[in-house]
């Protein structure tokens, strides 16, 4: 039946959703594998290792070995599932992020309340956050389809659960998470639909609002200086950009080869985390930056495909929050290192070092396997349906 | 699912492609366009250029002896990233630094508390120019001992000059900007100074050399070595002499020049007053002048031996050509000459051994201003002589068409000429090697840093001034000058013929006229008279003693000098030995006295 839910038959969108699964896992696992080597290449200098070169590769291996696992199991078990845990995503979120300003448990680092123990692993809640508004926002706007425009119920509630999430991820003094959390959300309730006169205001008060509190803060209103005029702040604020650059443009086309940088050296702060993308620019050259960035485009459109294609509302929703949680990360990242957008702290996914990132990255990744699993059973059906609907109409 | 959410979904998802995009092409405007760009500022923020020092020549005397030499000296720093126990480091190290350990420990903590504040390395040095047994010592002491590192050493090289003063004014020194002054080290800077060489280093944020990547390396090109005609034994004899003297007559300067008249090679030299080289800040410039090559001087008569040779090379004059000496005040121009001693009529030769002025003026008149001045510039007179050396001066030798009418009376006595210390050393070797003048040498070879040679000077003549026969009769009646009836018998030395000629001169005043009762003397001489070894010129200016003469003051002198120097030689005595008190007594002059000029 062609009901109000079902997607007009598209054959060159069918064929494409059929291959998006293994472009996005293709994508991911070339990622994942750049990102390992890369961290042994810039970890090796960094003071944070304790004199043990494997130590970032040993944690990262950890980590994703447990991600990877974690994701086959999203890829099999329904994502409908997810629908019934938001509540206890969105509860656990609330307490983590409370607990990273409670010590012991929360763990101080640069001024910022963004870890906490768990055991002897230190997790970063607002990871977990993101994947919690993700999944709160797509159960709510298919569920509330019908009351989507209506201020009260459309949208005051999620923007109290969201702002909740959103002011102690701020209060932890951590903007990137919170532009990107927001932007996601954003985005996702443009996608179901929310009409614009609502979305327009919100979206300009969000950017007001996240640039009042930059401002505010001592030394985050630098930064916005030193993007703005960053020769000034070449040896302050603009210093670790301004080093990004001379990594990627010292890299060239071609790379000082594997191993060869020198700006991972002391030079470039934070050269494994947040900053390994112009290492890799400078070690392997401009063509393995663009395969990378062709990567995240494979990951967007595959992710977008697989969403549109999803069963139902909540899968396409989910989906698309999903691909735009990796391809905003990865897009912020890119920016914030070619000196593009303001530094904000924001990791490359697959690449970065950081388990907390990692895991829910792959999470996602399963997730919307799990999407494309289902959606492709009703892709085949519709398609079964067309075959019947053309045999019909030859009958005259 | 409606075509709504499709089509939205497909906005958001090719807004982000163009955005994507945007950066990739970001990034070939990065890496491919600007790369150039880039890479010049990652070399300035990664590439140290590290000097290697080049080392500089060593000056040695005749023999191969060190004059002027490297050591090797030490900076010692601290470096505020790796100083883990101020309090211990000072502790362990202030005694060989000489410093005061709070002292010290406060300064080490400044370095540190700057490292964290500015979170970059910060290095101060502590103490310059330490010795290497100080630099072996503090190894020794923080080796190994973690608490205690921190300290690292900047090698340099600290010029030093074993010999103190001797020979200071010709060697010259190094400024503390490393800057020669004066000398040897000043007139040859280009050959001993070397090039340095340059080493890339590239090196991590925290100063740490990436030996791996070491790159292009340009050795340092080590300076040539300059080896002197100066034999230090000679002039330690020549400074010790001229030290005694100065001590006795208490003048306002003295020098000495030294050299072998065969060729030209100057033996020794000195100036006096003089300063330590290892000590050149508490000197003056007075006492850093270089005597011999850069002041002026009124020869005094021993310049006559100009015009008495010019006269018998031009055969105007024979040795024997009787010359009548007007009684001692000659009036010529309006002006009168006066003779210290009047004589009536005196041979060309009793004129040169009793230096009658007025003598000298007659031959000169004989001569003519021309052919006189063509001999004043053939002795050399009036020109530099080359040796080598930052500061020589020409002289003052006036052509003919300047001179007043009275110059042609006063030149031949040494006035209204100047001339140099060595200008007039070289004339007088003329005389004692046969007539030929050969120019002074003060550089015999420049060797490179492997000891081949580079340059080698030999002897360079410069021209016959006069035959050989007209030498042989000045020499006589030089020899005459230091026996009892010449000018200067205490220029004499036991059981060597010795040829020489006294000079008196007034000084001249800077604000015109002389100064009455101020002199230069001097004495210059050769020995042995018909075999000269050596040539040797002995200044005394204005010497502290009432009639002062060159004959009394500078020509004993000269007689120790030589003394000591026939023992170095070893010279075999070829007079007999006349015991004192048996020398007969002068027939003509009865007068003790030595003659003034």
């Amino acid at each position: 039946m062609f009901g109000n839910r079902r997607r007009l038959p598209n054959i060159a969108g069918l064929v494409m959703h059929k291959k998006s699964a293994f472009i996005l896992l293709f994508s991911v696992a070339v990622l994942v594998s750049i990102g390992l080597v890369m961290l042994f290449s810039a970890g090796a200098f960094a003071s944070d290792g304790h004199g043990d070169q494997f130590s970032f590769l040993r944690k990262q291996g950890f980590w994703f070995g447990f991600g990877f696992v974690v994701s086959v199991i999203c890829a099999t078990v329904d994502y409908r599932w997810w629908q019934k845990g938001w509540m206890v995503l969105i509860g656990t979120s609330y307490v983590l992020l409370a607990l990273c300003f409670i010590r012991p448990i929360g763990l101080r680092l640069n001024g910022s309340f963004r870890w906490i123990h768990l055991g002897s692993l230190t997790v970063q809640p607002s990871e977990l956050a993101k994947f919690a508004v993700v999944v709160f926002v797509a159960w709510w706007f298919a569920k509330f389809e019908s009351e989507q425009n209506r201020i009260v119920k459309g949208l005051l509630i999620p923007f109290v659960v969201v702002g909740g999430i959103l002011a102690l991820i701020v209060a932890e003094t951590d903007l990137g998470s919170t532009a990107l959390i927001g932007t996601t959300a954003l985005l996702m309730m443009f996608v179901a639909g929310v009409n614009l006169r609502l979305l327009l205001p919100t979206l300009v008060a969000g950017l007001i609002g996240v640039m009042a509190i930059a401002w505010s803060i001592p030394g985050r209103h630098n930064r916005l200086l030193a993007f703005i005029h960053p020769e000034q702040y070449q040896t302050t604020e603009a210093q670790q950009q301004f080093m990004g650059l001379i990594a990627l443009g010292s890299g060239g086309i071609d790379g000082l080869g594997l191993g060869n940088g020198r700006q991972k050296m002391f030079y470039l702060e934070y050269a494994y985390a947040d900053f390994i993308f112009p290492v890799i620019g400078e070690e392997l050259g401009l063509r393995v930056t663009l395969v990378i960035v062709f990567c995240y485009l494979l990951i967007l459109t595959s992710g977008t495909l697989v969403s549109l294609n999803a069963r139902d509302r909540f899968g396409m929703l989910f989906g698309f929050g999903c691909t735009s949680l990796l391809g905003l990360q990865a897009l912020i990242n890119v920016g914030v290192t070619t000196s593009m957008l303001p530094n904000k702290g924001s990791p490359l996914p697959f690449i970065s070092y950081g388990g907390s990132n990692l895991f829910f990255c792959l999470v996602c990744v399963g997730v919307l396997i799990n999407i494309y699993r289902h959606g492709k059973e009703e892709a085949n059906a519709t398609r079964t349906e067309m075959m019947v609907r053309v045999r019909h109409l030859s009958k005259f | 699912m409606n075509r709504n959410e499709q089509a939205r979904a497909a906005i958001v998802c090719f807004a982000l492609v163009g955005v994507f995009s945007l950066f990739s092409v970001r990034l070939i405007y990065l890496q491919a366009i600007q790369h150039d760009v880039y890479v010049s500022l990652a070399a300035e923020k990664h590439v140290h250029k590290q000097v290697i020092y080049a080392r500089r020549g060593v000056i040695r005397g005749c023999r191969g002896e060190p004059l002027a030499e490297n050591r090797r000296i030490y900076d010692v720093a601290a470096d505020g990233s790796h100083i883990r126990n101020p309090t211990a480091l000072a502790q362990a190290i202030a005694g060989q630094l000489e410093m005061d350990p709070a002292e010290l420990e406060a300064k080490l903590k400044a370095v540190v508390d700057k490292t964290i504040a500015d979170k970059k390395t910060e290095s101060r040095v502590l103490k310059r120019g330490v010795s290497e047994e100080v630099y072996e010592n503090i190894t020794k002491i923080t080796k190994g001992q973690r608490q205690l590192s921190g300290i690292y050493f900047d090698l340099n090289f600290d010029r030093v000059y074993p010999n103190g003063s001797l020979l200071a004014q010709v060697i010259g020194y190094l400024d503390a900007g490393h800057e020669p002054r004066l000398g040897i080290e000043r007139s040859m800077q280009d050959f001993l100074q070397g090039t340095n060489g340059v080493r890339y280093l590239e090196e991590d944020q925290k100063g740490h050399e990436l030996v791996q990547y070491r790159g292009l390396e340009t050795p340092a090109k080590d300076g040539c070595d300059v080896r002197l005609t100066i034999d230090m034994q000679l002039q330690n004899i020549v400074e010790s002499e001229l030290d005694d003297a100065f001590a006795q007559y208490k003048p306002q300067m003295a020098a000495a020049v030294m050299l072998r008249p065969t060729t030209g090679e100057i033996l020794a030299m000195a100036s006096r007053p003089t300063f330590d080289l290892n000590d050149p800040r508490s000197s003056t410039p007075d006492k850093q002048k270089d005597r011999p090559i850069g002041d002026m001087v009124e020869p005094g008569s021993t310049f006559k031996i100009v015009v008495t040779s010019a006269a018998l090379e031009e055969k105007v004059a024979t040795p024997e050509t009787k010359i009548y000496c007007e009684n001692g005040a000659y009036s010529y121009a309006g002006h009168i000459l006066h003779d210290a001693h009047p004589m009536g009529m005196l041979t060309l030769h009793e004129v040169l051994a009793h230096s009658s002025n007025i003598g000298a003026a007659k031959l000169a008149l004989q001569l003519g201003k021309d052919r006189f001045y063509q001999y004043i510039r053939r002795y050399g007179f009036g020109e530099s002589t080359g040796i080598g050396l930052p500061g020589e001066i020409p002289g003052l030798v006036n052509p003919p068409y300047r001179w007043s009418e009275l110059d042609i009376t006063r030149i031949p006595m040494g006035q209204s000429i100047a001339v140099t210390p060595l200008q007039m050393v070289t004339a007088m070797s003329a005389i004692a090697n046969g007539g030929l003048l050969m120019k002074p040498m003060l550089i015999s070879e420049i060797d490179d840093a492997d000891n081949r040679p580079v340059v080698t000077y030999s002897p360079t003549q410069v021209r016959r001034v006069v035959s050989t026969d007209t030498a042989k009769k000045i020499v006589s009646a030089l020899k005459d000058v230091v026996s009892k009836k010449g000018t200067a018998p205490e220029a004499a030395v036991p059981g060597f013929a010795v040829a020489g000629k006294t000079g008196t001169a007034e000084k001249i005043d800077p604000r015109g006229g002389y100064m009455q009762g101020k002199y230069v003397v001097s004495f210059v001489g050769f020995m042995p008279a018909d075999d000269p070894k050596f040539a040797l010129l002995v200044v005394i200016d204005d010497p502290n003693i009432p009639r002062a003469f060159g004959g009394t003051v500078a020509a004993p002198v000269f007689a120790k000098i030589a003394k000591r120097v026939a023992d170095y030689f070893g010279l075999q005595p070829t007079e007999p030995v006349v015991p004192p008190g048996l020398v007969a007594t002068p027939k003509k002059l009865t007068s003790t006295l030595p003659g003034r000029g």
